[in-house]
């Protein structure tokens, strides 16, 4: 108070004599006449002592306080977490059999920031310790081994930090199990490791996180690993356009994955976790963008301004990212060996083992017809193998040849050839798989240790496919493929829930394109919720709301539409005709529409976490995903950006996404193959094969046709000329 | 309406027309807080649940439980401001059944949950009748209410009446003493700056005609201008024949009571008053002085110095100082913690709401980030 006074008095003469400054706002207020008030105020005020009988207090009041309940606290540190080559969402990473590798990543801003470098790993209760460890080599430097040694729940091992360097490193990782009792494949599933990938990584100190582009990168790369998502701070009636392009570039910095922004209002009540890192878009302020710490410590990206300004301030910081890596693209009629397709799983040390190749072929690429296509297979195994030791060669899920490996072993064998249908490969992804099963021997006792490998694939092994004419079907791959983020339409955007705004985000974070690839234009995805079916177009898809709701919903049993017979009613034989008629008729319909039959039966029955469909095959750029409500949007999003590039994924008009993850695809029967080449005599063979095969009974029309047409023709031209030749 | 206030009731629509760029900005934003699309429903929502109950008293726990005409002034102006009418209602009603007692128009100051003497003593507090009559213009203005413009009318006149008073320093400046009795001491009168709004003034003033509580508002706008050329402005300052100094007995250290005077300055339209610079840079020295950890906020500081003397962990007062830092600077976004009232009691909670109603009607650029 002391010094207060003298300030006062001392060092503020305006303070003090206030009379002699003017206020400041006074040349500008209206001069009010205040004489009368100021004659009249003493007079007027009531007497104060009148209002109370007893002492007078007046309003002051106690304002310190003690937080009863703590607020939630930001850690003092955080795991960034590790990334893997795969970018899936799902943050456990299984290492199963008897040897698995996997390559993780890890960003460091400063190895001097690191606190501690974590794996945490959790084993199954059937692996043997002492025959049991994890190998880890960081950015080619071994750490020594951890030993593998089952417990409750995930363990953390602390690697050496002076392995890290400062920016992005390699982490290999191998596991090398053993069965505490069992040998054999059912040995090999029952054995496994598995990394919690959000619960490992670098331990940085929160505090220390620089308010700059790298800060922010860490803190964004440990709030994707230890919360999941990215929340987005902005006024929640503005719509940005960069949102989209946000969600790419988040995405692109944790290595692809689906990313969940999770929208907030500036507005909103507090009380969650606080984050480490969040992005804060400012629509109506002047230019603004850089790295500032929130209230709750977090590190904020903060985007304001006009928005072409903002992205190009958002090059720095989040850059966007290279253009996903295809798959490796066969040519037809090119002899291509596996390495040259990216073939890198060449041998196995499992039991059970699966060692998969997948390739894409050109989208226009058509082959239904029974021409042939080689593998020419170069392979060796172990020596002494037991016996019912095989490979099985898979294409696409069929298998094409079994092999035994339970004799000649210890050697590579000479290449062999194994033809196949070549209708078995699709347009776009296709799977080459090895799956090799070696039985115990002994099952009932754990596996001798193995030097080598059981089996090896040698990447010199070649694929040819034989060329096509140049035919597609119209399918909902070809827009997939090539749908970018901006092409993602969200469905009555008046109406958006936060969870189907989450979803949009989380399908654009990842719908990054392909390289090689051609974007198109016209392309478009729109998504609705499965509660909200009344948002979505049926085109001519022969479907009804309801057939939709049972795919998403429980539902009690279906009302049968046709009348159920009395089997003990009528005659026996009238049954048993009536039943091979109806067979008779299908297979007869089966030659003429080789498709998955009408899509109100094959949907019917079905359940799906999401739907992706083709309304309107006039259109085939449109499609429409339907999704579960609830549905976890980075998962769904992962799925989906998993599936342009994979075998499994959607094909034909409709596909559904199983709870399993699995696409199911139903083909329209009424939509015939498209030469998209002139036809000619060099292919004329090839697309009348394809035609055939796709419609027996539509080509035996078609050539029956043809013939009578000869026939005309031929008995018209033998009319004509008769009396010529009696002549 | 006499021939005195109509004058004074059209300066004061003059000052606020031409004058008040503030004022008419915040009366469009009144207009989107009030709508169906408010976006601080939810802070209010919490607002409500944490600290009104169903009686429509706001009860602040740390006064013994006390509910008093500011809290109750407070809840008035905020339930106007959003629209709720059921809100306002409850509150305007028990107010005016246990504080509305004397025999003037003003309430009195403070309500005890237990006790004889629920009302000890019936002297008022000018903040809190000033909140309440700017809580009645806003609703008697949006829904043409004439009873409740009437009884603001009352209140501003008595309060005009009782609490404006000229200064003794011979500035010719008019004082708004905190309350009717109790701060005219021998040495001078007392004032705490605190309870200057003056948009609050300014509309009241407006609206009611009572053309002295505007001028009341520029003058003290004018006093804290030249307390803040010497330092921060303290809670409170007592005014003699000598000049400006401490008020003999009570906190001349910038502490709970001023923390309020950048954030009325801030919604008053007056981001540049040399108050608010002082205070922003004392926040600032006292963040980037290293003292302070994660969550704790400046809230007790020497006015000439600006040491921090109290921290605080409630988010609110961490609300106001991220808010006058932003005001005060030319960048936009403000670390503004997301609304609490878990943690919080009734003031901080309080000023916290109303930071955000600041920022959106006063301070747009300033979104919390």
């Amino acid at each position: 108070m002391a010094a207060f006074g003298l300030g006062l008095a001392v060092a503020s003469p305006a303070f003090s004599q206030a009379t002699e400054t003017p206020p400041p706002s006074d040349q500008d207020v209206p001069i009010i006449n205040l004489d009368p008030l100021l004659q009249t105020l003493p007079g007027d005020a009531p007497p104060a002592t009148a209002e109370g009988d007893g002492p007078v207090t007046i309003p002051e009041y106690s304002r310190t306080s003690e937080s009863a309940d703590p607020l939630p606290a930001r850690p003092d540190s955080f795991l960034t977490g590790l990334k893997s080559e795969r970018n899936d969402p799902n943050r456990i990473l299984r290492l199963s059999g008897e040897r698995q590798s996997a390559t993780l990543f890890v960003d460091v801003p400063a190895p001097a920031d690191v606190i501690a470098f974590v794996l945490s790993y959790r084993v199954s209760i059937n692996v043997l310790p002492s025959r049991s460890e994890l190998l880890v080599t960081v950015n080619g430097t071994e750490a020594p081994p951890i030993t593998l040694s089952p417990e409750d729940g995930f363990v953390a091992a602390e690697l050496p930090v002076e392995l890290l360097r400062e920016g992005h490193n390699r982490i290999e990782i191998t596991a090398r199990q053993a069965h505490r009792i069992f040998c054999g494949p059912d040995a090999t599933f029952a054995i496994w490791t598995e990394i919690d990938l959000g619960q490992s990584g670098v331990r940085i100190p929160s505090a220390d996180i620089p308010m700059d582009e790298a800060g922010f990168a860490t803190a964004l790369n440990g709030q994707l690993a230890t919360q999941g998502n990215v929340p987005i701070r902005m006024d929640p009636d503005a719509s940005s356009d960069l949102l989209h392009d946000i969600a790419v570039r988040v995405s692109g910095l944790s290595g692809g994955s689906a990313v969940d922004l999770k929208l907030e209002s500036p507005y909103d009540v507090g009380g969650a976790a606080p984050p480490l890192a969040r992005i804060a878009i400012l629509e109506t302020a002047p230019a603004t963008t850089g790295v500032r710490r929130g209230a709750d410590g977090a590190a904020v990206l903060v985007l304001g301004g006009p928005q072409d300004g903002m992205r190009a301030e958002l090059d720095a910081i989040l850059p966007p990212p290279e253009p996903l890596q295809d798959i490796a693209s066969l040519v037809p009629g090119v002899t291509t060996s596996l390495a040259d397709l990216g073939f890198t799983d060449t041998t196995t040390f499992n039991r059970y083992a699966e060692q998969r190749l997948v390739f894409r072929l050109p989208d226009d690429w058509l082959m239904l017809s029974n021409a042939e296509a080689l593998l020419r297979l170069t392979y060796g195994f172990a020596e002494g193998l037991p016996q019912g030791a095989l490979m099985l060669v898979k294409l696409n899920g069929t298998t094409v040849r079994l092999l035994p490996l339970d004799s000649g072993g210890g050697q590579v064998l000479e290449p062999l050839d194994i033809g196949f249908k070549a209708n078995l490969l699709n347009p776009g992804p296709n799977a080459l798989e090895f799956v090799t099963i070696v039985p115990g021997d002994p099952p009932d006792q754990p596996c001798p240790q193995i030097a080598g490998p059981l089996l090896t694939i040698v990447d010199d092994s070649t694929l040819l496919v034989p060329p096509t004419p140049r035919m597609s079907f119209i399918g909902l791959r070809s827009a997939l493929t090539s749908l970018g983020p901006d092409q993602v339409v969200p469905v009555t955007p008046e109406a958006r829930s936060p969870w189907l705004e989450r979803l949009d985000l989380a399908i654009q974070s990842t719908l990054r394109p392909i390289s090689g690839r051609e974007s198109n234009a016209g392309a478009r995805l729109n998504v609705v919720g499965a509660d909200n079916l009344g948002a979505f177009s049926f085109g001519t898809l022969d479907l009804s709301r309801n057939d939709l709701e049972g795919l998403f919903y429980d539902r009690g049993p279906e009302v049968l539409q046709e009348p159920v017979e009395d089997p003990s009613g009528g005659p026996r034989y009238a049954r048993r005709v009536q039943s091979m008629v109806a067979g008779f008729a299908r297979q007869i319909g089966q030659l003429a529409k080789p498709g998955d039959g009408p899509l109100k039966t094959w949907i019917a029955g079905r359940k799906a976490q999401a739907a992706l469909l083709m309304p309107d095959p006039e259109h085939p750029e449109t499609l429409w995903l339907i999704a579960s409500p609830g549905v976890d949007p980075a998962l769904l999003a992962g799925d989906l950006a998993a599936a342009r590039v994979s075998p499994d994924g959607p094909r034909g008009r409709v596909s559904i996404l199983t709870a399993a993850g699995q696409w199911q695809n139903w083909q329209d029967a009424s939509m015939m193959p498209v030469l998209k080449e002139p036809l000619t005599f060099r292919n004329f063979r090839n697309v009348a094969g394809n035609y055939a095969s796709w419609s027996p009974l539509y080509f035996v029309s078609v050539l029956f046709g043809l013939t009578l047409l000869s026939v005309v023709l031929a008995l018209i031209f033998v009319v004509s000329t008769r009396g010529r030749r009696k002549r | 309406m006499n021939r005195r206030s109509l004058m004074g009731g059209i300066a004061a629509s003059g000052l606020a027309a031409s004058l008040l760029p503030g004022l008419a900005r915040a009366q469009q934003g009144t207009a989107a807080l009030s709508g169906p699309r408010n976006p601080l429903a939810a802070p209010w929502s919490a607002w409500k649940a944490a600290f009104l109950d169903e009686s429509g008293r706001v009860i602040d726990k740390l006064q013994q439980g006390a509910s008093h005409s500011e809290s109750q002034g407070y809840g008035l102006l905020m339930a106007a401001t959003f629209g709720d009418a059921a809100a306002f209602d409850l509150i305007h009603d028990w107010t005016e059944r246990n504080l509305a007692i004397r025999s003037d128009a003003l309430l009195a100051w403070r309500w005890l949950p237990s006790g004889s003497g629920r009302v000890p003593d019936r002297n008022n507090a000018a903040d809190g009748d000033l909140f309440y009559a700017w809580g009645l213009v806003i609703r008697a203005q949006r829904e043409q209410r004439a009873d409740l413009l009437d009884r603001a009318s009352a209140i501003a006149a008595d309060l005009v009446s009782t609490c404006v008073v000229a200064a003794p320093d011979g500035s010719g400046r008019m004082l708004l003493t905190p309350a009717a009795e109790g701060f005219d001491r021998e040495g001078g009168q007392i004032i705490n700056p605190s309870y200057y709004m003056p948009l609050a003034m300014r509309e009241v003033a407006r609206a009611t005609g009572q053309s002295a509580l505007a001028t009341c508002a520029t003058d003290g706008e004018a006093l804290m201008a030249e307390i803040a050329a010497g330092g921060l402005v303290p809670d409170w300052v007592q005014i003699g024949p000598g000049g400006t100094g401490p008020a003999e007995g009570m906190s001349g250290r910038n502490g709970y009571e001023a923390v309020r005077v950048p954030l009325f300055l801030c919604w008053s339209g007056s981001a540049s008053h040399p108050a608010v610079a002082r205070q922003a840079q004392a926040y600032r020295e006292a963040e980037t002085g290293g003292g302070l950890s994660l969550g704790q906020y400046p809230i007790v500081m020497d006015t000439d110095t600006g040491k921090v003397i109290e921290t605080s962990a409630d988010v609110g007062y961490g609300a106001v100082a991220a808010l006058v830092q932003c005001a005060e600077s030319n960048r936009s976004g403000a670390p503004i913690p997301l609304y609490r009232t878990a943690n919080q009691p009734y003031y901080p909670a309080t000023l916290h709401l109303m930071t955000l109603i600041a920022q959106i009607l006063s301070v747009p650029e300033c979104v919390p980030i």
